[in-house]
């Protein structure tokens, strides 16, 4: 395969040499994208984080003139608190629905052999993926509007927990398989009925599930924005998301100490809620796609 | 072709644990060198830093005289077997034997013959359209062999490559490699953590422990000659007996009864030491009958070997084996005297576990470098 | 597993009874909608106006006007130039990159870059939209001041560039995680066989990381490319101009429908986005079918 070669090994000699150069010229412009990356990410999220404690934040990120007030003037603001308020109500309100509609149906799901049930299972997670809020703002806006639900908070929770139960369920069932089964059927023997033994056996166990669908959900609903936007009227029922779009686009100066200490207010639940996910679970897709 | 040198290599991980300490290592060229050793000895560690997919901490690495320390993987002309045979399964056998002659740029055509010729000479040649997920064991065992020969690198490395196997297989895997790689003369390093599989193929062997080389010798040498209580206790299959004894009047006292010291350790022993005395059973010989310098005791377990029977004799607090014929098989409860083929008895000292007369390891050098000659390869 | 002795443990009618709520639910809030709009898509309904006490049928004249509709084809074509350019191009290709460089490094800097990607996903959307119109202001914006100064009209003059760039900087985090999962499934002795047959780190990606992750590389472009299709936050930006250069397909449903309260007009846009998502949708099914 390779005769013998000794001005191929004087080549190998001096390449060796190259080899090194290479390798280093290689290391340092990985070391630039690196950088790069990591300053496209984090120069647009530093004024976030200067700009709330600025007496005189402009759109430039800057150091700051160092202020706690901005956050007493968001406090006094009618809509800002409330708004949060209102996100919170939205988060919890479709958590829960989210959750007490889909631990059931998970659980049925899961011990009921019907036929075609994983299919069933698939089309639906496929349908909640295709009818999203956005393509179809326009039916859902009708009919909350034909069932008098429009400015309401129960109109955008029971539209929200539409889009994230069929998710919400396909997630729980597979943790409901992993539960075995002799636990319920001592509980059938000792003559507990079905919702008992939901209750009392199957959903301690799912906790875990539970932890994960309700961070989901909550994530979710915290950073929509069209539905509440097209639902609710009254602004101090709006939540954060729609209200900071009030606020920058609202017409005449943008109070910037108000929408970036309002902003970092609104921003900071969620990040919290990651890195508690973070923490316990990690981060990680392993191996493939679990919703 | 080409011989493997290793100079004072030393591998430390982040975290501070010192997997290879300072090894020096010659391999000759067409020489089969074992690796052997427990899980964590480093011999892995070794092979990949030879391969480069480990960077050496310190040391050098030379393979045909030429200094590859600093070279990566690809230009160090190796090749390698991984345990799990690393084929790629969305690639047929064909293209996967040929991979590596891709890389080097080797033209369409005459890939596909070197893959042909070596694929017929491993006789897989009818399983080339097919992917390694269709494949058994044996036949993926085969494919990832062919991949490496077919661009006949200068050495060959095998991590554990029968481990993989089950028993019947790996029996016939062990032939099948050995001629191999006769036939085809490339150095190459064999890692394995059988004992019997380093015994059956190499030329030579280091056996390895934590890090370091307690015996660098050909197998026959390390069976008959273990250098010191680990390479004892490693290597056999039936475990060697290890008898605490002590010089007492020109003698050794092991149990009460009198040995004679063999004549290679006379001088190395002083009166009243104690030492460790190390025989094994195949080299034992019982007798009914009162003989001088044995070991006196009664018979207690039988265990059946097939051929031989391997008896477990009471010898005051002291448990012997040693493996006798068919023929001679006692019955328990019976008196016998147990006799050490001399040329094959060792004595090792008790404080660091290597032979008598050998010499002390100096502070923080490594009591592994071993004073037994490399002999070279037959 | 499981449902062995199913009707011991859940008889059908507690089954039913417990599947029952979710099930309304998602007829009444996902099942019919969708199925509505199609109705409506054929109508000529309004929220206001004689349409909406007595709306008609017009056949379809709403996918007639909308084809024929400059503005619409526009939108179409600015989605599918967003899609395109931020969800398959930008995220994916970031993502691999960076869970490719990810895949054997620890440390500060690593996780520091992590998590600001990740960051970058989890701040609240309103929240991003401005922060990016913030950064690209042309007079005070910090890109056109680290850029010495310059006053550049970077959302007047280049908005879907913009809005690209922006639906990357917040899509990316996806791709690298499941790319990074992903790779921890690729066997490293594969990997290292190629490096000692003398594969160089792209020869090694081309040959054997992308063709062994095709599944998951499909799965991932086609959940992005739903997910950008579908995404509103051009709306946010830029609100679809200026000269409609931004408007995504959402933003000119939003517009046409609640802004010129065209209700069976927008229906009909509707039914087409719907359409498009159920292509896209079927094509990701088939894929993780394939893939079992």
């Amino acid at each position: 395969m390779r005769a013998a070669d000794p001005a191929g090994a004087l080549r190998g000699e001096r390449s060796e040499s190259a080899l090194v150069m290479l390798r280093l010229v290689r290391r340092v412009g990985f070391y630039v994208f690196i950088v790069f990356v990591g300053a496209f990410f984090a120069l647009p999220m530093v004024w976030l984080v200067l700009a709330p404690f600025d007496a005189h934040p402009t759109l430039n990120t800057a150091l700051p003139d160092f202020t706690l007030g901005n956050f007493g003037d968001v406090l006094k603001d009618p809509y800002a608190l409330t708004s949060l308020g209102d996100s919170i109500l939205l988060a919890v309100g479709t958590m829960l629905l989210v959750v007490v509609l889909a631990a059931p149906a998970a659980y049925a799901l899961s011990r009921v052999r019907l036929p075609g049930r994983d299919l069933l299972l698939y089309l639906l997670l496929l349908f909640s993926s295709i009818v999203t809020g956005t393509a179809a703002m326009v039916p859902l806006f009708l009919l909350i509007f034909d069932l008098g639900l429009t400015d309401t908070h129960l109109g955008v929770v029971l539209v929200l927990a539409g889009g994230l139960v069929p998710a919400g369920i396909f997630i729980l069932k597979d943790f409901v398989d992993s539960i075995p089964t002799s636990y319920e059927e001592s509980a059938r023997l000792f003559g507990a009925s079905s919702f008992q033994i939901l209750r009392d056996i199957v959903l301690p166990y799912a906790r875990p599930g539970l932890a994960v669908i309700a961070v989901w959900v909550m994530v979710n609903v915290w950073g929509n924005f069209l539905i509440p936007f097209i639902l609710l009227r009254t602004p101090s029922s709006q939540p954060a998301a729609v209200v900071i779009y009030n606020f920058y686009t609202e017409g005449g100066q943008a109070d910037l100490r108000l929408i970036s200490t309002f902003g970092l207010l609104y921003s900071i639940p969620v990040v919290v809620m990651y890195l508690f996910v973070n923490r316990r679970y990690g981060f990680r897709f392993y191996g493939g796609l679990k919703g | 072709m080409a011989d493997v040198e290793i100079r004072g290599l030393t591998k430390v991980f982040p975290g501070g644990v010192r997997a290879l300490d300072a090894l020096d290592l010659h391999i000759n060229d067409g020489e089969f060198f074992a690796l052997l050793g427990p899980s964590g000895c480093g011999k892995t560690t070794l092979l990949r830093t030879i391969a480069g997919l480990e960077g050496a901490t310190s040391g050098k690495i030379l393979i045909g005289g030429r200094d590859v320390t600093g070279l990566p993987p690809g230009a160090r002309d190796v090749g390698m077997v991984f345990q799990d045979y690393a084929l790629y399964p969305h690639m047929t056998v064909a293209d996967n034997i040929a991979y590596p002659l891709k890389i080097r740029k080797v033209a369409k055509d005459e890939r596909r013959r070197t893959a042909e010729s070596v694929g017929g000479s491993l006789q897989i040649g009818a399983l080339f359209e097919r992917r390694p997920g269709q494949l058994s064991g044996g036949q993926q065992q085969r494919v990832a062999l062919a991949r490496v020969i077919a661009y006949r690198p200068r050495v060959f490395l095998f991590d554990e490559p029968l481990s993989n196997l089950d028993a019947r297989l790996r029996l016939e895997a062990r032939t099948f490699l050995k001629q191999l790689q006769t036939e085809l003369g490339i150095t190459t390093i064999y890692v394995t953590h059988d004992q019997s599989e380093a015994l059956a193929m190499a030329d030579r062997m280091a056996v390895m422990e934590k890090g370091q080389i307690r015996q660098l010798d050909t197998p026959t040498a390390c069976f008959r000659r273990s250098a010191n209580l680990f390479v004892a206790g490693f290597i056999g299959s039936t475990p060697m007996n290890l008898l605490p004894a002590r010089i007492l009047d020109g003698e050794l006292d092991v149990a009460g009864c009198r040995l004679p010291i063999p004549e290679d350790a006379r001088a190395n022993v002083s009166p009243g030491e104690t030492v460790i005395l190390g025989a094994r059973p195949e080299y034992m010989s019982l007798s009914r009958t009162e003989v001088p310098g044995a070991l006196n005791g009664t018979v207690r377990i039988l265990e059946n070997l097939g051929v031989d029977t391997l008896v477990t004799v009471e010898v005051g607090d002291l448990h012997v084996r040693a493996t006798v014929p068919d023929e001679s098989v006692p019955t328990p409860g019976d008196r016998v005297w147990l006799t050490a083929d001399p040329r094959h008895v060792l004595l090792y000292r008790q404080d660091d576990g290597e032979q008598v007369g050998a010499p002390r390891a100096a502070e923080g050098t490594s009591p592994g470098a071993p004073p037994v000659a490399n002999t070279p390869a037959r | 597993m499981g449902a062995s002795n199913a009707a011991t443990v859940l008889s059908k009618r507690a089954a039913a009874a417990f599947v029952a709520p979710a099930f309304v639910l998602i007829a009444v809030f996902l099942i019919f909608p969708a199925l509505w709009t199609l109705f409506l898509g054929v109508t000529d309904y309004a929220l206001t106006g004689t349409q909406a006490l007595h709306p008609q049928v017009v056949g379809a004249a709403n996918y007639a006007s909308a084809l024929s509709d400059p503005r619409f084809l526009n939108s179409l074509w600015v989605t599918l130039l967003y899609v395109f350019g931020s969800a398959v191009v930008g995220q994916a290709v970031l993502g691999f990159i960076l869970a490719w460089a990810f895949r054997a490094w620890r440390g500060p800097i690593r996780s520091a870059v992590e998590i600001l990607v990740i960051l970058a996903w989890i701040i609240p959307g309103s929240v991003v939209a401005f922060l990016w119109i913030a950064f690209l202001d042309t007079k005070e914006g910090t890109l056109n001041g680290l850029l010495g100064n310059a006053a550049i009209p970077w959302l007047f003059s280049w908005p879907l560039l913009s809005i690209i760039v922006v639906n990357i900087w917040r899509g990316t985090a996806f791709s690298m995680l499941l790319f990074g999962g992903a790779l921890t499934t690729l066997p490293p002795s594969q990997l290292e066989a190629a490096r000692l047959a003398g594969a160089s780190g792209w020869q090694q990606i081309r040959d054997i990381v992308l063709p062994s992750l095709r599944g998951h590389i499909m799965t991932n472009l086609l959940l992005i490319s739903l997910w950008t299709f579908n995404d509103f936050a051009p709306f946010l930006i830029t609100a679809g101009g200026p000269n409609f250069a931004t408007d995504t397909l959402p933003v000119y449903i939003f517009r046409n429908a609640f802004r010129n309260l065209q209700f069976g007009y927008g229906a009909a846009i509707s039914t087409i986005m719907l359409l498009i998502n159920l292509v896209i949708g079927l094509a990701y099914l088939r894929v993780l079918r394939a893939r079992d």
